[in-house]
């Protein structure tokens, strides 16, 4: 088996929220295997630790900031913490979002106003739109950056059942083309990742504690499998790195070719 | 010169937000003129007047309601009224939307925050708001036609105007999931992304700034601006039955702005 790929983000101040997750904390520990100075983001601490004791275990280490990223004077604070601690920004991974739960997948004409609430205050206003705002002062003038935003494959192509996934999704995926022409002549480049189906207790619950229904959906997955989580580290890893340097304002699905076409 | 395209509107009820604007007054008028019976509404008393006025010199006096997409409550009364003025409703505009003007030109990380949410109160989540209630009342009825404005913005953005950017990519994306949930309920959505588009009264400021007119105009194939009526034929033609199997996509009225690159290499 071949090892996984290295990039060099050594000195590197990389910012990853959602970092209590699943995709964030795999995000997490593959930055500190890059070398990189993590700062890994969440909303609830305990979550946080845990992914620090997992770093700590493969003998690296990384600072942990517990933060509701819906509330701008706490991004604000984060932001100005993380600069004063390590001296600027040089990576932000927007990875912190939400996703309606099995009961709530409703079609749009009766969906759950309060839940369309949070997914849009979260996973555009308050992941994408504060955290950046905030994090970039800090990061002009180190020579370049990169900013990749954890979107969605439901923010290509829309599933039924999450309009509001795929409303905040979709906003996020324009957003990251116009933060790509603005920041260009920064030297700090903008990405979108849009993972597929990738196996967290959520995505269990609705498709594979069922194996009928797990089938169901692989059979429009050209790999015929859900995704990893280091697979989703790979990518924004090396979108972080100066191999990615001529890299900017796309959209790059991670998904075992589940969009590209149908499968049939 | 030939003449104007025509579809059957009549006795189809159309409510079309916005419609004291440019584009909207437009939409007033062209539907009224296709047999529709409109519904205008707005948060301008004063401009709704006008696109009354409007539409009865095109042979129909519209029905208006002020109101405020930023407002719950609104919404609900918009619909409430919309059915109790004008019988029912068939055909939804979702027309208003804000787009900051030239002073709202920032820099995302310097972008105004109070702006950024009224962008996206107003162009992507009163698309929520107001397209569900409309939409229960029609498949508890007649079935209809949902009509998103979004913009060209929302598929290849321009520097300087995230929230517009993040509000119209949604709209966009919210009205794909809108077509792919409504099936063969008897309601289709579909969205249109305009260009940039003038009227004669303000096409002289427009072209005042010859070198600024000329930046805009030079990325555009067909080399001018658009106009509202060019906007207005697509709505019409999507609320027809000539569209029966036209659902969740997105109708581009740019003059072939976000095709590709109006240069060579």
């Amino acid at each position: 088996m071949s090892e996984r790929m290295r990039v060099d983000l050594n000195g590197k101040v990389v910012i990853v929220t959602g970092a209590g997750g699943v995709i964030g904390r795999a995000m997490a520990k593959e930055f500190a295997n890059n070398g990189a100075t993590v700062i890994a983001a969440d909303i609830v601490t305990k979550t946080l630790e845990e992914t620090r004791d997992e770093i700590r275990q493969a003998g690296k280490d990384c600072i942990i900031k517990t933060v509701d990223l819906c509330k701008k004077e706490e991004v604000k604070q984060m932001m100005d913490e993380v600069a004063a601690e390590c001296g600027g920004i040089d990576v932000l991974c927007n990875n912190a979002g939400i996703n309606g739960g099995p009961e709530f997948r409703q079609n749009y004409w009766e969906y759950n106003d309060g839940l369309y609430e949070k997914i849009l205050s979260l996973d555009l206003e308050g992941a994408v739109y504060y955290s950046s705002k905030y994090a970039i002062p800090y990061m002009l003038g180190r020579g370049g950056g990169s900013i990749i935003n954890t979107a969605s494959i439901v923010g290509v192509v829309p599933l039924r059942l999450q309009c509001a996934f795929a409303a905040a999704k979709g906003a996020v995926v324009n957003m990251t083309k116009a933060m790509a022409v603005e920041l260009g002549k920064e030297k700090i480049r903008v990405n979108a990742l849009c993972p597929g189906s990738v196996r967290t207790a959520m995505v269990d619950a609705l498709f594979y504690n069922n194996p009928a229904a797990g089938e169901a959906l692989l059979s429009h997955v050209s790999l015929h499998r859900t995704g990893d989580p280091a697979e989703m580290a790979s990518m924004v890893n090396y979108l972080a790195s100066d191999d990615a340097a001529y890299i900017t304002g796309q959209i790059i699905a991670v998904d075992g070719g589940w969009i590209a076409g149908y499968n049939r | 010169m030939s003449e104007k395209m025509r579809v059957d509107l009549n006795g189809k009820v159309a409510l079309i937000t916005g419609a004291a604007g440019v584009i909207g007054k437009v939409l007033a008028v062209e539907f009224t003129k296709n047999g529709a019976i409109v519904c205008a509404t707005d948060k301008n008393a004063a401009g709704l007047e006008e696109t009354k006025k409007a539409c009865l010199a095109a042979g129909r006096e519209c029905a208006t309601i002020v109101a405020d997409l930023r407002i719950k409550e609104d919404i609900q009364r918009i619909v409430d009224e919309t059915v109790a003025k004008c019988g029912g409703i068939n055909i939804l505009v979702n027309n208003a939307g804000v787009t900051g003007g030239p002073d709202g030109r920032k820099l995302l990380w310097e972008y105004d925050d109070d702006l950024f949410k009224e962008i996206i109160d107003v162009d992507l989540r009163a698309v929520y708001y107001l397209s569900k209630p409309v939409t229960q009342y029609m498949l508890a009825h007649d079935g209809g036609s949902i009509i998103n404005i979004a913009s060209v913005a929302g598929i290849v953005p321009s520097r300087m105007q995230c929230a517009y950017a993040a509000a119209k990519g949604g709209v966009i994306h919210f009205t794909k999931a809108m077509g792919i949930e409504l099936g063969d309920s008897g309601v289709r959505a579909n969205a249109i992304a305009p260009g940039t588009v003038t009227i004669p009264e303000t096409e002289a400021a427009f072209y005042a700034d010859k070198d600024r007119a000329e930046t805009l105009i030079k990325h555009i194939p067909l080399h001018r601006t658009g106009k509202p009526e060019e906007i207005a034929d697509v709505a019409c033609f999507l609320a027809s039955d000539a569209a029966s199997y036209i659902t969740g996509q997105v109708f581009t009225v740019d003059g072939g702005f976000a095709s590709g690159f109006d240069r060579d290499f």
